[in-house]
């Protein structure tokens, strides 16, 4: 194990040094962007089709991470899993911004607020909050346990049947990451296809391209590198065409600050149209109409079409939604995987900081575009002659985003006959400002990179569940350390194929399972790792009765009110199914760990050495502690 | 790094005590600043501040999110500076 034992932690002086270094990188990275841009638009000026503007960014991106990629190849298994636990604070922030925040954040984020008004901020505050509980219980115990994958933990926690909970926990990290990468490859098909006029099965392939070649050759190593560079590109992207829009409506090129007039302007819009308000809360109705498009498109016969208003005006659902978010965000396996990258504790306390302050920066900004937009649809194209519509609409209409029905044929837009599909909101906004075409092309470039980033992390911990806690840990504990790297690989490659070809269908299942992904995770990991970490006489036959009992309260609830509203506590939806896989996780966890015989001393001797934030983990040695398999190392050795 | 020091009982139990106040404490401001203002945005909304925000919506899309970043910093600067000096969990250089 010649190499396994290369891992060296930095000390604090190295790590600083390292810092500097990555920032310099970072910082030419920005300005070559930004000239980059520049150039393009000048040549945009000088007549260059648009085409081979949109071709130069995807070029230039992809090129970029394969550069990173390349650039990072690595035969060490530490270097491969968790890149060498050397990131430091402020970078793996970063990437953990670009590993968070998804096609979904970058695209359909603003769109949903466009639709929803404020039960949207639901998705804002759950998905930014969540970081508060992975900053104050999980991340520097993460950190502290130093291990490889979130398996591991439970299984090393929960030694006593590691096996089995390294099966239970692989197999639920398995579906909750699967699905949600698909939706990343679907998200790079559309934007593919949107702004390039590629069909939609080629940019599922240029973007399974785009991920492997992040991932394949050096693991969380490049890809921690690539995420970096990509939360800039990410940034910049999603920051540009709102301030510019800002401050062609308001005067003040400070979005987030002056959408506070455009929400006063739509609320006196609203009234004198009579339409419900925008700002206010609690206005979804439970229905089943995305359960009957799910049916129809796989075959099924569907379900009547029932609406139930019932609950409409309580708060339940937003409150309920929020915590599942917040749960679901601190339970995610990719998330939480980031903060085994960083050298100590500390760091990782730090880092979690430095993420979300990244994550905020888009989050503070996606209602400013939500509320622009609005503003623009009211003031300027409802009630309006069809005849005389602004520009921007044109190309959107084309493209079946924007859909206008002069149903009473008086040749005036009314509100209710305009349809918007909610990605149009960012997608349009550099139009809507008069932008120029190469900053439609950064979006899309933002968007893409959003994308990737995210399918990368999620890809990791596909292929690291099966490759090392399903193969190396149960199957084949004396799998030669190259064989293990091999089987890595392999998985990498073929979970990748698998999601792009279950993206080609696009099916409106998918987008359904990545929202319930937040339930799943909160009801399966988030108790375990929690009462794991804080909760000594927490068991392994607490832990495995919890997170199996856990996902089947949640599967119920989900499955019973996407088919049938009708079925539902206090109003809630299926996207909250979690409140009640996590009680009964909770509930599952504590009963039977107090009904069963203790964890053993060293188990417990373990917990307390979390509590110390510094030192790496003393763990049992090779083949001593009951339930590991003889001749191989805990994971955090190798 | 080393590996971790073994450490008294009395000395881990009272930075761990010490810990936990800090973190109920946060936490009591985290749960406060998501679960006690959307119950009332409706009435809320009435109120306009800054550019014209309706003050519900403002409170849920811009305060609390700031609130938790900043949150988060107090944590870690307060653990790593101060409590864990205290208890001398300090790394070696």
């Amino acid at each position: 194990m010649a190499q396994e034992a290369g891992y060296t932690p930095l000390t604090r002086a190295q790590i600083s040094v390292f810092r500097r270094r990555l920032a310099k990188y970072y910082g030419a990275f920005f300005i070559f962007l930004i000239v980059f841009t520049t150039v393009l638009y000048l040549l945009e000026r000088a007549g260059l089709p648009h085409r081979f503007i949109g071709y130069a960014f995807i070029f230039l991106t992809l090129a970029l991470y394969a550069f990173i990629g390349i650039l990072n190849f690595t035969r060490r298994l530490d270097e491969y899993y968790v890149a060498g636990r050397r990131v430091p604070a402020i970078f793996n922030g970063m990437a953990t911004g670009a590993d968070w925040m998804s096609a979904a954040s970058f695209i359909s984020m603003a769109g949903t607020l466009w639709l929803l008004g404020y039960d949207g901020l639901a998705y804002i505050m759950g998905w930014t909050g969540g970081y508060v509980l992975l900053a104050l219980l999980f991340a520097p115990y993460i950190r502290k346990f130093g291990q490889f994958t979130i398996p591991d933990f439970v299984a090393t926690r929960y030694g006593e049947r590691a096996r089995l909970a390294r099966l239970v926990a692989a197999i639920c990290a398995i579906i909750v990451s699967f699905t949600y990468v698909t939706a990343q490859v679907t998200g790079v098909g559309i934007i593919m296809s949107r702004f390039f006029g590629l069909d939609y099965r080629v940019g599922v392939f240029v973007g399974l391209a785009g991920v492997l070649v992040c991932s394949f050759l050096g693991g969380m190593k490049s890809i921690t590198w690539t995420q970096v560079a990509q939360y800039i590109i990410l940034i910049t992207a999603y920051l540009i065409p709102v301030t510019f829009l800002s401050a062609k409506l308001t005067g003040v090129p400070f979005p987030q600050l002056m959408y506070g007039r455009a929400l006063s302007e739509i609320t006196q819009l609203e009234q004198a149209m009579q339409l419900s308000s925008y700002v206010q809360p609690f206005k979804q109705a439970l229905s089943n109409a995305s359960a009957i498009a799910s049916f129809k498109q796989i075959g099924l016969t569907p379900p009547e079409p029932i609406t139930v208003k019932d609950w409409v005006g309580t708060p339940w659902e937003f409150l309920a939604l929020t915590l599942c978010l917040m749960a679901g965000t601190a339970g995610l396996p990719h998330i939480l995987i980031r903060y085994y990258t960083v050298p100590n504790p500390k760091e990782a306390r730090i880092s979690v900081g430095w993420s979300l302050f990244f994550i905020w920066l888009l989050y503070v900004t996606a209602p400013a575009y939500a509320a622009f937009s609005r503003w623009e649809v009211l003031k300027n194209v409802v009630g309006q002659p069809i005849a005389s519509l602004p520009a921007w609409t044109a190309s959107w209409i084309k493209t079946g985003l924007l859909t206008i029905n002069d149903a009473n044929g008086d040749g005036i837009l009314q509100y209710s006959e305009l349809r918007i599909v909610g990605d149009i909101v960012v997608l349009a906004t550099p139009e809507i400002a008069g932008l120029p075409f190469t900053i439609a092309a950064l979006v899309a470039a933002g968007g893409l990179a959003a994308a990737l980033s995210t399918a990368d992390g999620l890809l990791l911990v596909v292929s690291t569940a099966v490759a090392h806690d399903i193969y190396a840990k149960i199957i084949n504990p004396n799998a030669s350390y190259s064989r293990r790297f091999l089987v890595s690989r392999i998985m990498i490659l073929i979970a990748a194929v698998l999601a792009a070809l279950a993206a080609l269908p696009r099916l409106a299942l998918i987008v359904q399972i990545v929202a319930w992904a937040f339930s799943l995770a909160a009801s399966t990991f988030f108790p375990v790792v929690l009462l794991g970490i804080f909760w000594k006489r927490a068991n392994a036959n607490g832990a495995i009765a919890g997170m199996i009992g856990g996902l089947i309260a949640c599967v119920v609830y989900m499955v019973g009110n996407y088919i049938d509203p009708r079925f539902n506590v206090l109003g809630l939806s299926h996207l909250s199914a979690g409140i009640f896989g996590m009680a009964a996780n909770f509930f599952l966890l504590i009963v039977v760990s107090l009904a069963t015989a203790p964890a053993p001393k060293y188990i417990q001797d373990m917990v307390d050495q979390l509590r110390i934030p510094v030192g790496e983990m003393r763990l049992p040695a090779p083949g001593t502690a009951p339930g590991t398999a003889p001749g191989v190392a805990p994971a955090g050795q190798d | 790094m080393a590996s971790t020091p073994a450490v008294d009982t009395a000395r881990l139990e009272a930075y761990w005590r010490e810990h936990w106040r800090l973190i109920l404490t946060l936490l009591a401001i985290w749960f406060a600043v998501t679960y006690l203002h959307p119950p009332f945005a409706a009435s809320l909304n009435n109120i306009k501040i800054l550019t014209g925000f309706p003050l519900g919506y403002w409170l849920s899309s811009q305060f609390s999110i700031t609130v938790y970043v900043i949150l988060i910093f107090i944590y870690a600067l307060t653990m790593n500076n101060v409590i864990d000096k205290k208890y001398g969990f300090e790394e070696e250089e």
